[in-house]
């Protein structure tokens, strides 16, 4: 895999701005990945070109941005490969579709003294819903706990899935450790002890290639900012058997058949679940996005990428006074880092000011990190577009960083 | 620039605090004491205090943090313990309006020098709440008093 990706990075315009007279070396991937030119020109078309609501006008700019609306459901099936698109629910984010599940399902199946199953791992969306529904309920959460290799724990979780499990969400990728979890098999195991299980694949669309009828968990999430795509746009799939037994998440105009003074019939899914005017520009610019992908194809993103987070890691075996923490078997380019006895924060002041974006803190999973015993950690996670010249710069940072915090190693002897 | 801006930032006395910080350790049977937090970056404070006839005969803190707050923590200690509430809660009022470059007037700071070397921080905006975690906490510690 000789072939550089400068054209590709091309694509994407905010890798060409500077700031404080340094370009943009982005490498917060996890938290939100880049957009490039066709998604954002898909964005503003909306505004400029046809403007107008989704499944109401009869007039021409409606129905064509009804029919893009309705076929980037279509794209997203085939993307994650499910089965029928009225399975997929457009949602704001990953957030809200981990909500919209504890909701209108979780919430009815479970009482007092039931299980809600998840990893330590998880980041808090897939966390703090599951503690309040089990604070409302009475119920109780559960964690899976790992491996060394910060892989999971599968006798762990065999011994954790009980009679009193009502369900089990955990995430395909973890945003800390980048490790990736063997959700099939988990999916399978789920079934056959008949325990309804969920997978956010917030980490894992992008990276990898993600096929629904293969996993077959009962709910699947994700995000399509993650995905190169617009922020407020995100997926919900349910598998079909589910969907009638779940309450509308919320209610309104859309979603119904037919409304009179006292009563409502509530319409099929996916209708049932996309009440009021939603993110439609957000669903158009997210269409593209994942032809996007198609386009440039997950193997040659994953090549990409996995030749960069073998430079990387190379390069931080390297360096003294940095400490890798995770050492999963399958894995995607998330670093989290413990570096001397810098305090993150410290970090990535240091790094902004040469123009590298990294995150540092609890990243959304202070749960794993007090588990891990390890505290805040800067987190360098990676995408395609990023290259080998951008990680000798962070070398670089690094080695300056190290430099000036040097102080309280020699001064203090 | 970049490089003169991390330098003023991270002078050697807010390393050295950072590195060995005053009263760093629990009282026991403190009269008042409170917990801090900036879950941005994952900074955690604990200040504890022990005030009689509204003076600060004796303060401490535990926690983690970055350079920034945990030096801003170590020099409050230097500065309060000894001080009258009120006049403490004053140096933090100046100090914040500092921070926030809305009192330039650097003599409101008194015989505050020390807090001078935390200019470095006005160029970077996001670091304010780092240098004020410390102070916060304790005006949260004492907020029964008033």
């Amino acid at each position: 895999m000789k072939r550089k990706n400068n054209n590709l990075r091309l694509d994407f315009p905010v890798l060409s701005e500077k700031f404080q007279g340094n370009e943009v070396i982005y490498l917060d991937n996890a938290a939100t990945s880049l957009t490039p030119m066709s998604v954002i020109i898909k964005i503003s078309e909306y505004y400029y070109k046809y403007s107008s609501n989704i499944h109401r006008g009869s007039y021409i700019t409606s129905m064509i941005v009804s029919d893009l609306y309705e076929s980037t459901r279509l794209d997203v099936c085939r993307y994650i490969g499910a089965k029928n698109s009225s399975d997929i629910i457009f949602t704001k984010g990953a957030t809200e579709s981990i909500n919209l599940v504890a909701s209108s399902f979780v919430d009815n199946q479970m009482i007092m003294s039931d299980e809600i199953l998840i990893t330590i791992m998880e980041h808090h969306a897939n966390i703090v819903p599951w503690q309040e529904l089990c604070r409302k309920k009475r119920c109780s959460l559960k964690y899976i706990y790992l491996k060394k290799s910060t892989d999971l724990d599968i006798n762990n979780l065999l011994l954790k899935i009980t009679k009193k499990t009502k369900f089990v969400s955990l995430s395909h990728v973890s945003n800390v450790l980048g490790t990736v979890n063997p959700v099939r098999f988990l999916s399978l195991y789920a079934r056959t002890k008949k325990k309804i299980i969920m997978v956010d694949g917030s980490q894992a669309t992008s990276h990898i290639n993600v096929d629904i009828s293969s996993i077959d968990p009962d709910f699947y999430v994700f995000s399509g900012h993650k995905c190169y795509g617009p922020t407020g746009i995100g997926v919900l799939y349910i598998k079909e058997n589910l969907i009638d037994m779940m309450k509308p998440y919320q209610t309104g105009g859309g979603g119904v058949l037919s409304v009179n003074f006292k009563n409502t019939d509530f319409a099929d899914s996916p209708q049932k679940f996309e009440v009021g005017t939603p993110n439609i520009s957000g669903v158009i610019g997210f269409k593209e996005s994942i032809q996007y992908i198609n386009r440039v194809t997950l193997g040659t993103i994953s090549s990409f990428e996995r030749s960069v987070m073998l430079y990387t890691k190379n390069m931080l075996s390297n360096v003294k006074s940095v400490t890798t923490i995770n050492f999963p078997k399958k894995r995607i380019g998330i670093f989290p880092l413990k570096i001397s006895n810098i305090h993150p924060h410290d970090v990535s002041a240091i790094f902004d000011r040469e123009g590298i974006a990294v995150r540092g803190g609890f990243l959304c999973a202070e749960p794993l990190l007090n588990y891990l015993r390890i505290g805040p950690v800067t987190r360098v996670s990676l995408s395609f577009y990023n290259n080998n010249d951008e990680i000798d710069k962070l070398k670089n940072s690094l080695e300056k960083l190290i430099r000036i915090f040097a102080y309280d190693n020699t001064r203090n002897k | 620039m970049t490089t003169h801006e991390i330098n003023e930032l991270y002078q050697d006395i807010i390393l050295e605090h950072n590195h060995s910080p005053l009263n760093y350790y629990k009282i026991v049977g403190p009269t008042h004491k409170a917990k801090g937090s900036n879950p941005f970056c994952g900074d955690k404070f604990e200040v504890f205090c022990v005030i009689n006839n509204n003076i600060i005969t004796e303060i401490s803190f535990v926690g983690q943090g970055c350079a920034i707050s945990k030096a801003s923590a170590s020099i409050m200690m230097q500065i309060i313990e000894g001080k009258d509430v009120s006049e403490a809660l004053q140096v933090f009022h100046n100090f914040h309006n500092f921070l926030l470059n809305k009192q330039n007037n650097l003599s409101m700071l008194k015989d505050l020098k020390i807090l001078l070397i935390f200019q470095g921080v006005k160029n970077f905006p996001l670091r304010v709440k780092c240098a004020t975690l410390a102070w916060h906490t304790f005006k949260n510690a004492i907020r029964k008093l008033k």
